[in-house]
């Protein structure tokens, strides 16, 4: 029943086909980015938010955090807003989908890779 | 004729340690293996040296935040722990989840199920050597992943199941997409199939290679693939079927697959065949879901239970059992991993083989040792870290509840 060679002719056919992988961080194009990625976390439309903690009350990892508004933010209902720290976000999307008002979202940007633990909060 | 000549030279026994920290392992595991000569003679394992104390860090988390911890407990099975989970606190909360959700949730697993196998399938070629193989069977994995990533968000962490159903909807640009790409993919599947079973520098290298008979399967309660490819009739989706594999075990075209060979050419063929047999599953599921909500609510307020769920993860039978209190926190969850299990039969298999075959032998029963390790003990002070027999583990926990008596 076994015998040798019944994947030549798929090596065969391998050398003329296409280039499976990217060359990824000098080519971008080719990156199979689907619609509804969870990735990066965005404070998208602060001006809806009402500061309730939700999100920080739901994030299984503890990446969200509230803090005072500061006066170049929108002001809030309670003085407060979310920042996440991306080293700890595990991108589940749980505040996403708990907020009351719509103002969390998860954008496709997947390039989360920084020097410092500082540039990794999210304002 | 001098006597030298007919001198029989018997090997010293020889044990050799392989881990924890090695390089031809990618986690931490620790076997002993005793040899003489080139034959294994004794083979001992040792696990525990991964423990994240997640069951522990359950119990100050609420039941949705638990959700994803479940879901990180293996990167490869991730759709099972974090669906079995949600069905679990389902069970305890005694609501029913909409059909679409059952529908959608049962596609998830299944998809995980083909990856996490043609994962194990590459895997397996690589550690006899047959690298060609290994490439062309991931590249071919993407398919699926691709698929799981277009549904979820995700390519590994899928969190698609939640508590009272599942978190995001199929469309019908969805379904079409994913029908087109199983196509694909069971051409490729097939292939695989065929390369596993004719191809002689594999089937040479697995053939007879790691024996696990059917009573010492049984005795050592083998599960999943490792147990059906010693001929055991273990496969919860056809023995205690849950969530859409109701209806689908009921339309009598699916079938447990089996094989009577025992050793890791059959485990291989089980595992292959599966694919082949999920491909179907979802392609009766894509075409048999109903329309409707995906999710009931659910009060994050459990009331005091105490369930079992169980699931055919892909390698083997998962449970989670859980204690709810009435709070939205988990008084306990206990995950029993399906590699537990198949450990000690593992030891069995590695006996009297040769010492090549024992890195294809350990990857047979396809060992996830993040899953698995449970109880070790770590003491902050003394800065001693011990693994502990289950003797002594169960005098120690009858000492904690005694000091400890659950709140009622």
């Amino acid at each position: 029943m076994a015998r040798l060679g019944k994947i030549q002719p798929e090596l065969m056919k391998n050398v003329r086909s296409k280039q499976a992988t990217v060359r990824y961080p000098f080519v971008k194009a080719g990156i199979n980015v689907p619609e509804g990625l969870r990735a990066r976390w965005d404070y998208k439309v602060p001006e809806r938010c009402t500061g309730c903690k939700i999100c920080e009350r739901v994030c299984p990892a503890e990446a969200i955090e509230m803090i005072k508004c500061r006066p170049e933010d929108s002001q809030t209902k309670t003085g407060f807003r979310p920042i996440c720290h991306l080293d700890r976000c595990v991108t589940c999307g749980q505040c996403v989908e708990s907020c009351p008002r719509g103002v969390l979202i998860l954008t496709d940007s997947f390039e989360m890779a920084f020097l410092s633990r500082d540039d990794m909060v999210v304002y | 004729m001098t006597s030298a000549g007919k001198r029989i030279v018997i090997p010293p026994r020889v044990t050799i340690p392989i881990g924890p920290q090695h390089p031809a392992l990618k986690e931490p595991g620790m076997f002993k293996l005793t040899v003489e000569g080139e034959h294994i003679v004794d083979a001992e394992v040792n696990i525990g040296y991964n423990h994240r104390s997640i069951e522990k860090i359950s119990e100050n988390n609420t039941h949705l935040q638990n959700l994803y911890l479940a879901s990180r407990i293996c990167g490869i099975c991730s759709a099972t722990h974090n669906g079995n989970y949600a069905q679990a606190v389902e069970f305890a909360a005694e609501v029913e989840i909409p059909e679409r959700a059952k529908f959608i949730r049962t596609l998830i697993w299944e998809l995980d199920r083909i990856h996490s196998h043609i994962l194990w399938l590459g895997v397996a070629f690589h550690e006899v050597g047959f690298d060609t193989a290994f490439m062309l069977s991931w590249r071919d994995r993407e398919i699926v992943m691709d698929m799981l990533e277009n549904i979820s968000g995700n390519r590994i962490h899928h969190d698609m199941s939640t508590i009272g159903g599942v978190r995001r909807n199929i469309s019908d640009a969805q379904k079409e997409q994913m029908l087109k790409g199983f196509d694909k993919l069971e051409e490729r599947v097939v292939f695989y199939r065929d390369v596993a079973i004719h191809e002689k520098t594999f089937w040479n290298r697995i053939d007879g290679v790691g024996m696990l008979e059917p009573p010492i399967a049984k005795k050592t309660s083998a599960v999943g693939p490792t147990g059906r490819g010693s001929g055991l009739k273990v496969d919860v989706r056809f023995n205690d079927p849950v969530q859409a594999y109701i209806p689908m075990i009921d339309t009598g075209d699916f079938e447990m697959v089996l094989s009577d060979r025992g050793d890791v050419a059959g485990r291989s063929v089980v595992r292959v065949l599966e694919v082949i047999e999920a491909i179907n599953m979802c392609r009766w599921l894509l075409n048999n879901m109903p329309d409707g909500p995906i999710r009931a609510r659910v009060r994050p307020r459990i009331q005091p239970n105490e369930v079992l769920a169980r699931h055919e993860a892909p390698r083997g039978e998962l449970i989670h059992y859980l204690i709810t209190n009435g709070t939205n926190k988990p008084d306990r969850w206990k995950v029993r991993a399906p590699t537990y299990n198949n450990w000690t039969s593992m030891a069995h298999c590695l006996r009297g083989d040769y010492l090549a075959d024992a890195p294809i032998i350990l990857a047979a029963i396809d060992p996830c040792y993040s899953c698995t390790d449970r109880v070790v003990i770590v003491d902050g002070n003394g800065e001693t870290i011990r693994l502990v027999s289950l003797d002594n583990l169960r005098i120690e926990s009858n000492k904690w509840h005694k000091e400890h008596p659950r709140r009622e």
